[in-house]
């Protein structure tokens, strides 16, 4: 890329969409929102029924989404047309988890396991993937327990440090990629639609890439053998 | 992009944009630098696109299916007498699945009469293929340009691709019907300047 612009054309706006926002009268508005929902309706439902996996609530999200897309003459389909970035189906499916997730939490209150609304205490997530990249960069893990060597504690707690470091050092898009296939656990396949690589080989050549560049990091930082 | 991403979860058009790859590079580092570290909205884009892969969307109704499918019936019950049928055939409750093993086949891009270096990506014609989506991706596997046509060919701007860092791979999808796509196979992109006409003598397809 040589210049900071798209990578894709713009999507063309779909033709139910457009016709919905442009009716200019109650008659045709209703037309047009069942034209709209007799293509979409299934890509809504299916977005609802993945979303809570119990069909009543997901019935009663999908009724909810309808409602919300309607509301304040089309507030939410406007929003999308004004902004325009993304394909029509993708945009819809975000929000449609969103909603079906807000209607489920205002019935049913945040479900046991569900992390707040807060912010998550982002040094967790850090320090959990750098635990799990001792054994990928080969390190010592020793992540939560103390050996009850204080000299040995000591080093193993900055070499977790220098891990941490130097993962913040990669580019966000590595970053990304090691949190996907480690934290996460994804697929290569999986990762490879994410972030629009060509084929589960080059996310595994890439993870195999970044590896090496952590060592190196490491190695500069002064941690150059596995025994701390 | 929409501010203020590192104290919130992500907008909705910039997740979604994230998953299109229509995003530009800043913004893609930007959204990237928050879903690293951001278990919510990682979770969320990894369920978004798995509801996008999973989905499977109805064929759209014919006006004249009701119709035909009644005339068809009569003409069976007239041919056939129905018991000898019923006794040979197992009751047929699904459609005949559509098979499509047709791939977009890549041809030698070809040089345009373009001072500026442009080229003519061009590839085969999939049956029932109304739309084309052509990627370029780099060794890395990172795509680098991409685009959807109608067409079996599509210009490729000198200016996409930044010579110094290649080679490119690329590739094209057959979309043959909602969200259902056939993938030609990845091939190396030479703009070295090949001119051998595979499939110079189609047109392309509106």
């Amino acid at each position: 890329m040589t210049e900071d612009r798209p990578r894709s054309a713009a999507h063309s706006l779909p033709p139910e969409l457009s016709a919905l926002l442009a009716a200019s009268d109650g008659t045709a508005e209703r037309a047009a929102w069942d034209d709209f929902l007799q293509v979409y309706h299934r890509l809504i439902l299916h977005t609802a029924l993945r979303t809570t996996r119990d069909h009543d609530a997901a019935m009663d999200g999908y009724t909810y989404v309808l409602e919300k897309l309607r509301e304040d003459d089309f507030r939410r389909l406007r929003a999308f047309v004004a902004e325009g970035r993304a394909k029509f189906t993708t945009w819809l499916v975000v929000i449609t988890r969103r909603l079906v997730l807000d209607h489920r939490r205002s019935r049913y209150g945040r479900q046991r396991g569900e992390r707040s609304e807060a912010i998550r205490d982002q040094l967790t997530a850090r320090r959990r993937l750098a635990d799990l990249m001792s054994d990928a960069v080969d390190m010592d893990a020793a992540p939560d327990t103390v050996s009850g060597d204080p000299g040995l504690d000591l080093r193993l707690a900055e070499r977790r440090a220098a891990l941490a470091g130097a993962l913040s050092e990669l580019q966000p898009a590595d970053q990304l990629l090691l949190n996907l296939r480690f934290v996460d656990e994804a697929t290569g396949r999986e990762i490879a639609d994410l972030l629009g690589m060509a084929t589960p080989f080059h996310v595994y050549r890439r993870i195999n890439s970044v590896l090496a560049r952590l060592r190196d990091l490491l190695v500069s930082k002064g941690i150059d053998d596995a025994e701390p | 992009m929409s501010s203020g991403m590192e104290d919130r979860h992500l907008p909705a058009s910039d997740l979604a944009a994230y998953l299109d790859h229509t995003l530009s590079a800043s913004e893609s580092v930007a959204v990237e630098q928050h879903l690293a570290w951001c278990d919510e909205c990682r979770a969320e884009l990894r369920e978004v696109g798995a509801a996008l892969r999973t989905y499977r969307p109805a064929r759209r109704r014919l006006a004249w299916i009701g119709p035909a499918v009644a005339a068809a019936a009569v003409i069976l019950l007239v041919a056939y007498p129905l018991s000898q049928r019923a006794i040979e055939e197992e009751p047929a409750h699904r459609d005949v699945p559509v098979v499509i093993d047709q791939r977009p086949d890549l041809a030698d891009p070809v040089p345009l009469p373009d001072p500026a270096g442009a080229h003519l990506l061009r590839w085969s014609r999939v049956e029932r293929a109304d739309r084309y989506r052509v990627s370029i991706f780099s060794e890395a596997g990172s795509v680098v340009w991409r685009t959807e046509t109608p067409d079996t060919s599509v210009a490729l701007p000198s200016s996409s691709l930044d010579e110094t860092i290649g080679p490119y791979l690329w590739r094209v999808d057959a979309r043959i019907g909602i969200d259902r796509w056939v993938e030609s196979r990845l091939e190396p992109l030479d703009l070295s300047g090949a001119t051998d006409s595979q499939f110079g003598e189609e047109e392309p397809t509106p």
